[in-house]
């Protein structure tokens, strides 16, 4: 039984993991708009971005 | 390619015409002129969003389908200068970047061109920034407590399931510092409200929340100390982690009426012409200062008040009397902030600027009645004090009697009592069934700013209209004409005639007849003031005056050829065709009706008549303040208006309703928003709001049987952690079901 020592420390690192992601998701303003991207999905071709 | 018909909007052909023809859309000079002053370091500074001035956000009116998003979002294949274009659909902005030759007049007449008036957004007047930052800290609150609450649930489950030993002993440590990130850094907006409450010496139903989840925190914790297994941190996280969510939605829900309500400062003034040292030049409206001479173009709005100087003008000062036609000032009289210049330029001197104006006070007292409202305490919070008194006073009691028997035990049946009275139904049965009501009701066009409206919704039962745009069009309508049968020759004319105007008659005339340029253009055209237009059309004299009518609530205007009258139009404003209908059931559904114009007494009886208002009940040159002290005598009412003339009232009354049509400040003051035109919708919101009420007040029984269960069943010892951990979960969905369900209709 001794295995869940080390178990439970990275179960809770991978949790902690997930939960960093999204913070960092969250933070980059990933949910702000949650309607629009629907919408972008359907266009027919990426836009290419021009130099600076 | 398909027939223009087969497209469901301009957008959409556009956009198919841009793909598949590669046509490059061409932006003409004369379209970038009117935009040009984008490009000047003043007006840059304020609407530019990054410091290198080459972020801009515009407000673009009219975006309704995926072709518009693609449209927009395509800007930079139009144009070498513009690096990206992004669209935010749901608030209807476009944020567009420039490179290093880009010029924002360019991007906001490329905007104009794919069919979307473009509008500036101030830097310091957009919310959105701060909304996001909001919402952004909220949803990482959530995040953590709902990861720590579903790892808490891990480790408290083995326990219940009969764990013992030293695992148990590791395990409900666990859950105890699994906790604390919830109770450091997910459980801060409680503990502010908690705290704005107290120093604001109102109820909240934050300050319960927070009671019961740090006496919570603390007893369960003196509990692991002393080696006990009663903690109950599963519950509480749970609990916490449901509340954040439910209140998220129902911010989610709410900022759509917070964004439009922000729409209000984007059509301020912004652009003003200022004479410096002789020079007429193009200035931010900030910078103006009393005593400059400054000149406001046909159709523009005057920025502060001011004293007219060497000629005459039309204006519109709808703003203060809510009525449609343009008046005469003379020259030397006080012009107020707000008014709408129609017909030719207008020259005045500033005699007050910003708040010291009529518009800048009434603006004041608005935000001052907004802030008295906020702090008014509904229903549920109120109900969740006194079943928090209740359950403390109940606990306290217990623990005195039971002590002499048990110290023990007379605690943890306390701590047991405190933690399953948790008052859940308000907590979030509350927002939960406020927030599906808000949504139900921006599904119907209706944007709600404060759910606590639906309660007050319930309740009250005075109703004040306003006429003019509410239950009226708001514009003139070509009524008829003498003769009847209106030649193509003469509607030519008239369109010649009215083409370069923004008098209500031009826009009349246009809404009839097309807005198409006219055949042939008038020469030496003459605006004669205050009667009407002349001029010479393809070598005959033409005139379209006023005559002197006998009724305010008509216009009659003649058309006269070669001096010889050929065609007579009555013009008026009409009422919707919903509006006797609705005011009908209104009435059998128990309201009382009030009308509050600031329109002559003649149109404002005869409106009355057609809509089934009593003539007592009618009044006629309201002026703001008049309907503000309708407002307050009549309290508590409903107010519904279009126009800024109502803002005052709508702040004072319980609930206020600004109708599609007045844009600035009667929805800055409003609690509620109408996009759907006409006073239909009320009967919508009503049916909501009694539906959402009737939900929350099942959530009460349900949450008062469950309390009155659970508590006695702690107080005669049934309740340890197992058992609360069992009755909250289904206690708290009952109240979600319910909530979610609410009344379908």
């Amino acid at each position: 039984m001794n295995v869940i020592v080390l178990m439970i420390p990275m179960a809770l690192i991978l949790g902690a993991g997930f939960v960093g992601a999204f913070i960092w998701a969250a933070k980059k303003g990933q949910f702000d708009d949650l309607e629009t991207p629907a919408h972008r999905i359907l266009a027919e071709e990426p836009n290419e971005r021009k130099p600076q | 390619m398909p027939q223009q018909n087969e497209f469901c909007c301009d957008a959409c052909s556009l956009l198919y015409k841009v793909i598949h023809q590669q046509k490059l859309i061409e932006v003409s000079k004369p379209q970038v002129q009117p935009y040009a002053f984008l490009d000047q370091e003043d007006f840059k500074k304020l609407y530019c969003l990054d410091e290198e001035h080459r972020t801009m956000r515009f407000f673009a009116k009219g975006m309704h389908c995926t072709s518009c998003v693609h449209l927009v979002e395509k800007l930079s294949d139009f144009d070498d200068g513009i690096l990206e274009s992004v669209a935010n659909f749901p608030n209807s902005t476009v944020t567009v970047k420039l490179n290093s030759k880009g010029r924002f007049s360019q991007a906001a007449a490329l905007l104009l061109e794919v069919g979307y008036e473009p509008i500036p957004i101030e830097k310091n007047l957009d919310s959105t920034s701060y909304l996001a930052q909001e919402n952004r800290k909220l949803m990482m609150r959530i995040a953590v407590a709902g990861a720590c609450a579903a790892n808490i649930m891990l480790f408290a489950i083995p326990v219940y399931a009969g764990l013992t030993g030293s695992y148990m002993n590791a395990f409900l440590w666990l859950t105890m510092i699994l906790f604390l990130p919830i109770l450091i850094y997910s459980a801060i907006p409680f503990y502010q409200g908690a705290w704005g409450a107290l120093k604001g010496r109102t109820l909240s139903i934050d300050l319960p929340i927070v009671i019961a989840m740090v006496s919570g925190f603390a007893l369960s914790l003196y509990n692991l100390l002393i080696g006990s297994t009663e903690v109950y941190f599963d519950s509480l996280a749970s609990f916490i982690f449901l509340i954040l969510g439910t209140r998220f939605l129902l911010k989610r829900y709410q900022q759509k009426h917070l964004f439009i309500g922000t729409l209000g400062n984007l059509f301020a003034i912004e652009k003003i012409w200022i004479q410096k040292s002789g020079q007429w030049v193009l200035k931010p409206a900030s910078q103006l200062k009393v005593g400059e001479l400054i000149k406001v173009n046909s159709g523009d709005k005057i920025p502060c008040d001011g004293q007219l100087q060497e000629q005459e003008a039309y204006l519109d000062l709808s703003l203060f009397s809510g009525e449609s036609l343009p008046r005469k000032v003379g020259v030397g009289q006080v012009v107020f902030a707000g008014s709408k210049v129609v017909g030719e330029q207008a020259l005045l001197v500033a005699t007050a600027i910003g708040e010291q104006t009529r518009l800048g006070s009434m603006l004041k007292s608005i935000e001052v009645l907004s802030v008295k409202k906020s702090k008014l305490v509904n229903f549920t919070d109120k109900a969740s004090q006194i079943l928090l008194l209740t359950v403390f006073a109940v606990a306290a009691l217990f623990f005195v009697f039971y002590a002499q028997y048990s110290v023990m035990e007379a605690f943890n049946r306390s701590l047991a009592l405190l933690i399953v009275a948790c008052p859940c139904a308000m907590a979030f049965g509350t927002p939960l069934a406020f927030g599906v009501g808000v949504r139900r009701a921006s599904e119907a066009g209706i944007y709600i700013k404060n759910a606590n409206i639906l309660e007050r919704l319930t309740e009250v039962k005075n109703l004040v209209l306003d006429k003019t745009g509410t239950i009226t069009l708001g514009q003139l309508k070509i009524l008829n004409s003498q003769p009847a049968e209106v030649s193509d020759l003469y509607k030519d004319i008239l369109l010649s005639l009215e083409w370069n105007s923004d008098h209500p008659i031009a826009n009349a005339i246009r809404n009839q007849w097309g807005a198409k340029e006219p055949k042939n253009h008038v020469q030496n055209f003459i605006e004669i003031s205050g009667k009407g237009v002349e001029g010479i059309y393809q070598g005959q004299r033409v005139q379209f005056v006023a005559s002197g009518s006998t009724n305010t609530s008509e216009i009659v205007s003649v058309l006269s050829v070669n001096g010889k009258a050929v065609l007579e139009l009555r013009f008026a404003d009409q009422v919707r065709s919903d509006s006797k209908a609705t005011i009908q059931t209104l009435k059998n559904l128990g309201y009382e009706i009030w009308l509050s114009s600031g329109d002559h007494q003649l149109s404002v009886q005869n409106i009355a008549n057609q809509v089934g208002i009593n003539q007592s009940r009618a009044l006629n040159s309201q002026s703001p303040e008049d309907k503000f002290n309708l407002v307050s005598r009549l309290n508590p009412a409903i107010m519904l208006g279009d126009g800024a003339n109502d803002s005052l009232a709508l702040g004072q009354a319980d609930v206020g309703i600004a109708v599609k049509g007045g844009m600035d400040l009667s929805l800055k003051a409003s609690d509620v928003y109408f996009a759907r035109q006409g006073i239909s919708s009320l009967l919508r919101l009503i049916q909501i709001s009694r539906s959402t009420i009737a939900t929350v007040k099942r959530n009460l029984v349900i949450a008062l049987i469950y309390n009155l269960i659970a508590g006695v069943a702690s107080l005669m010892g049934f309740v340890d952690p197992l058992v609360a951990a069992i009755l909250m979960p289904i206690s708290s969905a009952f109240i979600v079901v319910s909530s979610i369900q609410g009344d379908k209709k």
